[in-house]
């Protein structure tokens, strides 16, 4: 068995692996404040901290789209990622009775979107306060959701527009009508196509990475971190091995 | 006890499931194949319910709106729905019960070749519109040279689209803006590998809980 066959047969095992055991250990070195967090600065997650309070103090929603993606097949990572965001805007608001209005196109993602919504007023002991029909189900296909998604932008009274999760070059209808009323957005995605679209109209963009990141960077909390050191060092130790077999695969010629 | 509905439960359970699906994949001994067939066979159950609940969750919303006297379109939208639904809810009966005057009938494809398909059709055709506004709009909001690099990469892509000779200038320059967008797109993708095995740890560990309190 040659080296290559080992990393088609086991990398992703091995990395796996690797992961698994540096989350843990980070967490341990964190917790005893051996080491102290520093990552960059994404300016993205500025944008959301206080946003929730000026939606409030406007009187206008915020609107929050989870994507297309559903909780079962390959999107489930990124459409909770999204929902992580919808989540963390609905904790501020909790207080205040009022939440943002989240949109999918996908009936999985919406019950879960509502939970995720509901979940602050139920840890704050006020449901009674809970807006029903805050996460919104307005299409089951991906065009027919952005239809959907612009005519919410052009009718509703919406200040920000965030589109986190699961989207294609439908994006584009979206971020039309979101500049039609200039609304400021912000894109996080996966998808290169509606990476590149999006990249055309707003600087507030988490790309990749940076999405499954949010939580923590929005809250902080240890575990998030050690998971976010440990995908780090993963990604580094990945460079390596393709600057290696760069150079291997160069000499071998 | 409502706790352990809500989170101790639901958290086991994902847990569980979620294990019994990875280690399907890294050691495919036919009960965990088989199990994880299963698993599968449940959530597409349970994907089909929450079909049905979003569908009725999509009324409900256009029904408060009809209530609300917001606009006349969500009355529209509700009856044009429920008549659909019902009339392909019967097609579907009679075809189950192996009625053959209904196996020929054309109502569900009739409504997505009439309506659905070209509606789709037309809002796809603005889309290119759209991206062409959005790159005018770009060049003239953000004239960096990033912006500069953006546009030209677009124009070099779309000029090198037609067909060409084996022997083209174009086709090098081609080449060139691929083998620097596939760098891209591949660091692009292996952040997100490296960011869903991060989600998914946290969902297997019940660190995150998005399916319970």
């Amino acid at each position: 068995m040659n080296l290559n066959q080992i990393i088609n047969d086991f990398g992703g095992l091995l990395l796996l692996t690797l992961f698994g055991v540096l989350a843990p250990v980070f967490l341990i070195m964190l917790r005893a404040g051996r080491v102290r967090p520093r990552f960059r600065a994404i300016p993205a997650f500025s944008l959301l901290r206080g946003q929730m309070g000026r939606a409030i103090e406007s009187g206008r929603d915020l609107h929050v789209s989870i994507g297309t993606g559903g909780v079962s097949g390959d999107d489930t990572a990124t459409t909770l990622a999204g929902l992580a965001i919808a989540e963390y805007l609905a904790d501020e608001a909790a207080a205040s009775g009022i939440a943002p209005t989240v949109t999918t196109s996908d009936p999985t993602s919406a019950l879960l979107a509502e939970d995720a919504v509901r979940r602050p007023y139920t840890r704050q002991g006020n449901l009674n306060d809970f807006p029903r029909g805050a996460a919104r189900l307005p299409a089951l296909n991906p065009t027919q959701y952005a239809a959907a998604t612009m005519d919410l932008l052009n009718h509703e009274p919406v200040l920000t527009n965030i589109m986190s999760g699961a989207f294609g070059t439908e994006a584009a209808l979206i971020d039309q009508a979101a500049n039609n009323h200039e609304l400021p957005q912000l894109f996080g995605g996966s998808d290169p196509r509606a990476l590149a679209v999006m990249s055309t109209s707003t600087d507030q963009i988490l790309m990749g990475e940076e999405m499954y990141a949010a939580k923590a960077y929005l809250r902080a909390q240890p575990t998030h971190l050690a998971t976010l050191r440990a995908a780090d060092v993963v990604r580094g130790v990945i460079a390596v091995l393709i600057i290696i077999a760069f150079v291997i695969g160069l000499f071998s010629q | 006890m409502r706790r352990i509905f809500t989170s101790t439960a639901p958290t086991i359970i994902t847990g569980i499931a979620g294990l019994i699906v990875l280690l399907s994949y890294i050691f495919p001994a036919d009960v965990l194949v088989q199990l994880r067939v299963w698993l599968v066979s449940i959530a597409v159950i349970v994907a089909g319910m929450a079909l049905l609940l979003g569908f009725f969750r999509l009324l409900n919303f256009h029904l408060r709106r009809v209530q609300q006297r917001k606009s006349g379109y969500n009355l529209v939208a509700l009856i044009v729905a429920l008549v659909v639904f019902i009339i392909l809810v019967v097609e579907q009966l009679l075809k189950l019960t192996g009625n053959q005057d209904a196996a020929s009938l054309p109502v569900g494809n009739l409504i997505f070749n009439s309506v659905i398909a070209p509606i789709q059709s037309s809002l796809g055709a603005l889309l290119a519109i759209f991206l062409g506004a959005a790159a005018v709009r770009m060049a003239q909001r953000r004239r960096t040279w990033g912006t500069l690099w953006f546009l030209l990469s677009a124009i070099v892509v779309l000029l090198t689209q037609i067909p060409v000779s084996p022997g083209s200038v174009l086709l090098p320059i081609r080449q060139f803006f691929d083998a620097l967008a596939m760098g891209g797109l591949r660091g692009l993708l292996l952040g997100v590998a490296l960011g869903t095995l991060a989600v998914a740890f946290r969902v297997l560990l019940a660190i995150d809980r998005p399916q319970g309190e």
